[in-house]
């Protein structure tokens, strides 16, 4: 289980999404860390409500990412809020190993509810025959009413009403939750811990104050602001990770109606921790940037060509490469080789090597440089040649840094970002090296 | 040979270049274009093949071959033009560079390129070679104060040197105080430690040694010719650690046994090297054998690459203050080479020169083409 955040203080707060981060990257980031180098999810379910592309899936380009063979099917069921309830449905009805990613931005027009109380952030889920959790029951409502809403090439929702909106949807939360208690012959008492998601804060209070079950860890969350698709997954991850074995925990979504969920924990409960603090590393950021970032604004930038996109083909040839970061590792000589070569630069033999997953290996800043007149999306570009451990060099974008901070020596650790936008709307990602963050 | 001046030429197209360019090498030789058996045309990005200087020329039917080596191209052009007569496949041929990169409206250098993966760093020419700097001063123990005075010292020479040439892009001093200070463009290096955009052509008349006295009393020899194109795997070897050209190494071997120099820093009196910043130029003095690995910086500082030091080194402001039109670059070097040994280098005058050497890398650390001359008014 796991789930990925960033925040930002201030009077109140939210989390933002880096200038480049979106919904895949951010659901790239969560799925490492619930995945922990086990690649054979059959099915990934990804959900979001802020889609990077749309026709072209993301979760396609997500499992190449991540590492994982062809042959699987990943998809995308996002769009609606309630998409991330879907998505856990979906994943635990495989018959197979299954991965959901749920992942989201919110925000809207500046002064707006959706800025002001929205979030971004991730959260990862795997399924299998030997779950650490099971899911016992699922009560679900649906409702067609039009209370919260926003149309395509939008910034920020809608609501018709807020008192309205969060009222109806209370409603249906305390009302699919008493059900799901009463088919289960269960009662508040028997539950450890409540997880209750709706965009309105208003109703998810309402629910916690009715079913006077501890929603603590759930409210945790709450400085992070209302995660979109995400927010379900962040809650539950957060609560699952400091439950104990044998605890029951009931679930609550409002949107469209309503959803509820009764888990059960068992002992592997324990090894599914990932160890993290609810609050990382974190840094404030101001207004004027969040803007820039959102593209709520845009600055003039340096005199430079446009960012082309990526070739298709050519990104299809070097898929390992381009999506995964597969580098090539000689099996005569042993040199590691970043991009994959067919030709050793060290002991010249030809076709003579194997893939290496290079994503998951620290690595050590060799040296750096600033460069202020390159095009990018946050200039200055900052960039690194880094030595990986075990052997291997390659020269990348730095991100979460501060150029002038940048040392020599420093560690850091790959994650996979946006690049660039091109004129005619592709994204072009790849993989940039952060600091690791200092285990406390 | 002749060469235009180098600059912002708003009102010269490419055409107008190589029109000024070869009109002045006829009236110095004597030779027109028609008379010439075949050409090599120099340029990296501005137009393809022949046509490019057969159309301006209004060359018939000749052989006219377009070469490009990134910033190397103007010595590629010479580089083919010499081996032609040499193996006696033509008696006169023309080798001209020439490039206009001022009519965009980018800020820097802007190389088309291919269809890619989006896997690349996208980084400015500076920043490349931004990377010489820390690993330059960590190996040599060279502190920050020295290595900026070093710097500064060889952009302030250049632009000193250019400021006495009026075929020069800028010509006017700019003191080494002044360079220290000027703004960040990447890493370490300022404004004034890139060199810049500039339009430009140059050309030269190329015939077999025994023929030479047909067309000038003066002519300049070529003593060694020396091509060297890497692995382009620098920036992804652990081994390379950015404080030497290996490629230029390399080179500079080869053409040192051609002309038989056994001591490139006393044999050699003059040097028109590829200072597209200044810490490529500190690099290279090493690189090239003209001071020791590690103390390059020391004899940057105690005027040795001075226009009155021991061997001058670009003597005619380099790419620097001269401009780097990348295809005329190679020309130009040799142009200066040209004038020095005839005595027509006016204020900037070596006295008595032997050997001179020329010398261009295209590409960036890690990943370089390097091609090396070396010229004497000495055919032997």
């Amino acid at each position: 289980m796991s789930a990925a955040f960033r925040t930002n203080s201030g009077r109140g707060s939210r989390t933002v999404a880096s200038y480049d981060e979106d919904a895949s990257t951010m659901g790239v980031e969560a799925a490492r860390i619930a995945l922990k180098g086990n690649l054979e999810p059959k099915s990934l379910w990804f959900s979001t409500t802020h889609p990077p592309i749309l026709d072209k899936g993301s979760a396609s380009t997500m499992s190449a990412v991540l590492g994982m063979s062809n042959l699987m099917g990943a998809y995308d069921v996002g769009g609606s809020i309630r998409s991330s309830f879907g998505a856990i449905r979906m994943a635990s009805n495989e018959k197979a190993e299954s991965l959901v990613i749920l992942s989201d931005l919110r925000f809207g027009k500046p002064g707006s509810d959706d800025e002001i109380y929205g979030g971004d952030g991730s959260a990862a889920f795997t399924f299998s025959e030997e779950p650490a959790v099971e899911i016992i029951d699922i009560v679900s409502e649906t409702s067609p009413v039009m209370d919260r809403w926003r149309s395509e090439g939008s910034i920020g929702s809608q609501v018709w009403d807020d008192r309205w909106t969060s009222d109806q949807q209370a409603k249906s939360m305390i009302s699919v939750a008493n059900q799901i208690m009463a088919k289960n012959s269960m009662a508040p008492s028997d539950f450890s811990a409540l997880v209750v998601s709706s965009a309105s804060p208003r109703a998810s209070a309402s629910v916690s104050n009715a079913l006077k079950i501890s929603s603590q860890l759930s409210e945790q969350v709450n400085q992070f602001g209302f995660l979109g698709s995400a927010d379900l997954g962040v809650r539950l991850a957060w609560t699952l990770e400091n439950s104990e074995p044998g605890q029951k925990i009931l679930v609550i979504t409002g949107a469209d109606g309503a959803d509820a969920m009764i888990l059960e924990t068992n002992e592997k409960v324990i090894e599914s921790r990932v160890g993290m603090p609810l609050v990382g590393r974190s840094e404030e950021i101001d207004i004027a940037t969040y803007l820039i970032w959102r593209e709520l604004v845009s600055r003039e930038s340096s005199r430079r060509p446009d960012p082309e996109a990526p070739s298709a083909p050519v990104a299809s040839r070097n898929q390992e490469w381009k999506f995964g970061f597969f580098g090539s590792q000689c099996t005569e000589c042993g040199s590691r080789q970043l991009p994959p070569q067919r030709i050793c630069m060290k002991c010249g033999s030809i076709d003579q090597s194997q893939n290496v997953l290079m994503s998951d290996i620290k690595a050590t800043i060799k040296t750096f440089t600033i460069d202020r007149i390159a095009f990018s999306m946050h200039p200055p570009t900052v960039v690194g040649v880094i030595d990986f451990d075990g052997g291997g060099r390659f020269r990348c974008q730095l991100t979460e840094v501060t150029p002038d901070k940048v040392k020599v020596s420093d560690r850091v650790e790959m994650v996979y970002r946006l690049i660039s936008i091109a004129p005619n709307g592709v994204r072009n990602y790849f993989w940039k090296a952060r600091p690791i963050e200092e285990v406390l | 040979m002749g060469c235009t001046k180098f600059g912002d030429h708003w009102d010269k197209s490419a055409d107008d270049l190589v029109i000024d360019a070869v009109k002045e090498l006829s009236e110095s030789s004597g030779v027109l274009a028609s008379n010439v058996d075949a050409f090599w045309l120099g340029t990296a990005v501005t137009g393809q093949s022949g046509l490019v200087l057969s159309k301006p020329l209004k060359l018939l039917n000749k052989p006219v071959t377009r070469v490009e080596n990134m910033c190397a191209t103007g010595s590629e052009a010479v580089r083919n033009a010499c081996y032609a007569v040499a193996s006696g496949a033509y008696d006169l041929v023309m080798a001209v560079g020439v490039e206009k990169l001022k009519d965009s409206n980018m800020t820097g250098l802007v190389v088309p390129s291919s269809p890619t993966d989006g896997t690349s760093v996208d980084l400015t020419a500076p920043a490349m070679f931004s990377f010489l700097v820390p690993a330059y001063m960590k190996k040599f123990g060279v502190s920050s104060e020295e290595m900026r005075s070093a710097l500064s010292h060889i952009a302030s020479k250049n632009h000193s040197n250019g400021a006495k040439n009026i075929r020069a892009h800028f010509q006017r001093e700019v003191s080494a105080e002044t360079i220290s200070k000027s703004p960040r463009i990447a890493g370490d290096l300022n404004v004034f430690d890139c060199s810049g955009i500039s339009d430009g052509a140059a050309a030269a008349l190329i015939c077999r040694a025994e023929d030479a006295h047909k067309y000038t009393d003066k002519p300049m020899y070529v003593r060694a010719l020396s091509l060297a194109v890497g692995t382009g795997t620098g920036s992804f070897d652990p081994d390379y650690d950015y404080t030497t050209f290996p490629e230029v190494v390399s080179c500079a071997k080869v053409a040192y046994e051609q002309a038989r120099i056994t001591d490139p820093a006393t044999q050699i009196s003059m040097a028109e090297v590829h200072d597209c910043f200044t810490p490529t130029e500190l690099v290279l003095m090493e690189d090239l054998g003209f001071s020791e690995r590690g103390s390059g910086w020391r004899d940057v500082l105690s005027g040795r690459f001075d226009s009155d030091g021991q061997l001058p080194v670009n003597p005619d402001g380099g790419l620097k203050s001269f401009g780097h039109p990348i295809g005329a670059s190679g020309l130009r070097m040799l142009f200066e080479m040209w004038l020095q040994f005839r005595g027509e280098a006016g204020a900037r005058q070596i006295l008595n020169p032997k050997f001179g050497l020329t010398h261009n890398l295209g590409g960036q650390p890690g990943e370089v083409v390097s091609f090396i001359s070396l010229v004497s008014n000495d055919p032997e």
